[in-house]
């Protein structure tokens, strides 16, 4: 477990912050994540990292697009792991037959399924944290492209086709869950 | 001719000036597939907010508790007294040599003056009476150690063993020789 160390926070109303911004961090984390126990554990992240610097930020703004770069960074170095252990899985799959999915797991994924976050999971992860920033942080283009560190035109063209792959998978009923 | 998808989808999220978003509803007004294509965005944003929301408030007490376990004195407030000073490392490193160099300094310092000037001025070529006056009235010979360099050119002769003076013999003594540099 990481250690916190007190910092500018001792002076700082720390549980103001927290309590502002963590529905916002965490809402952006579930949706980029895909799934409550890795969204609390970014967020979680997020704020020791908060705790853990040497100076305050500025404003509560520059907090929250603080915050949520990290969740982003975080859900990122996530996302590349899980690959790659998927493709280990897959390597290991194909040497040995015997291991296979159980069952009963269609069944499970259809009994917590939720469409628009599978909708979501299937976007790549630079197109779901842009289209999610909008959508569920309600920020407008600047502020996405200074949390994303890409420029405005950029973000115009993740989010056009962020929708059009949302538009397509919503229609579709998300068949092509992974 | 239809304007660019960035534009339709700009247009949904209120980003485009007041001339390019005339010239997107007139466009949109007389053309079908536009239309349906904003309306498809619109849809998009809509059923995002509809999806299944996480408990927020759980979740914020579940983190809280962990921040809490990490953290320690999460929501107490330093006292004055108890509160740090940020100093960067080099200059920590020379206060703390500084410090120690003027303690060493003034130590030295207060041990030289104590000692030193008393013990050469008393022991030097002093006769043996005159040795026992000075002895007598410094308090620092109980605490410092003592050298006695007897003169080279003396010529000792054996007398026997030393004997303690009674005080009324060591006056008499100390009378008969010369008094000693330094010595009282």
């Amino acid at each position: 477990m990481r250690q916190v160390t007190e910092r500018w926070w001792r002076d700082s109303d720390f549980g103001g912050i927290y309590r502002e911004l963590f529905p916002l961090v965490f809402r952006v984390a579930f949706r980029i994540a895909g799934e409550r126990g890795l969204a609390e554990d970014l967020a979680h992240e997020a704020f020791v990292r908060l705790l853990n610097r040497d100076t305050p930020l500025p404003s509560l703004d520059q907090t929250k697009y603080w915050l949520l770069r990290v969740v982003r960074n975080l859900s990122l170095n996530h996302e590349k792991r899980r690959a790659r252990e998927r493709r280990a899985v897959g390597r290991l799959e194909q040497e040995s037959p015997t291991l296979s999915v159980p069952a009963d797991q269609p069944l499970m994924a259809a009994a917590v399924r939720d469409e628009v976050q599978e909708a979501l999971n299937e976007l790549p992860h630079n197109m779901r944290t842009a289209i999610v920033l909008r959508e569920f942080a309600g920020m407008n283009y600047r502020d996405i492209a200074s949390v994303l560190g890409i420029s405005e035109g950029n973000v115009k063209v993740r989010l056009h086709r962020a929708r059009r792959h949302l538009a397509r998978l919503l229609a579709d009923g998300v068949r092509h869950v992974s | 001719m239809c304007p660019e998808g960035t534009l339709l989808s700009s247009y949904v999220d209120n980003e485009l000036g007041p001339g390019d978003a005339r010239r997107v509803e007139r466009h949109i007004a007389g053309c079908r597939t536009c239309r349906e294509q904003l309306r498809a965005y619109q849809t998009v944003s809509h059923a995002l907010l509809e999806g299944r929301e996480p408990d927020v408030s759980a979740a914020g007490d579940r983190i809280l508790r962990r921040l809490d376990l990490v953290g320690g004195a999460l929501r107490r407030r330093a006292s004055f007294w108890t509160r740090g000073v940020r100093v960067p490392a080099p200059v920590a490193v020379a206060l703390m040599a500084g410090v120690t160099l003027i303690i060493t300094s003034v130590a030295m310092w207060a041990r030289a003056n104590d000692a030193l000037p008393a013990i050469g001025s008393a022991a030097v070529s002093a006769p043996v009476g005159a040795i026992a006056v000075a002895t007598q009235p410094v308090s620092w010979l109980e605490q410092s150690a003592i050298v006695i360099q007897l003169p080279a050119e003396s010529q000792f002769t054996q007398r026997g063993m030393p004997t303690i003076l009674r005080e009324a013999e060591f006056s008499e003594a100390s009378s008969q020789s010369a008094p000693l540099p330094g010595a009282r």
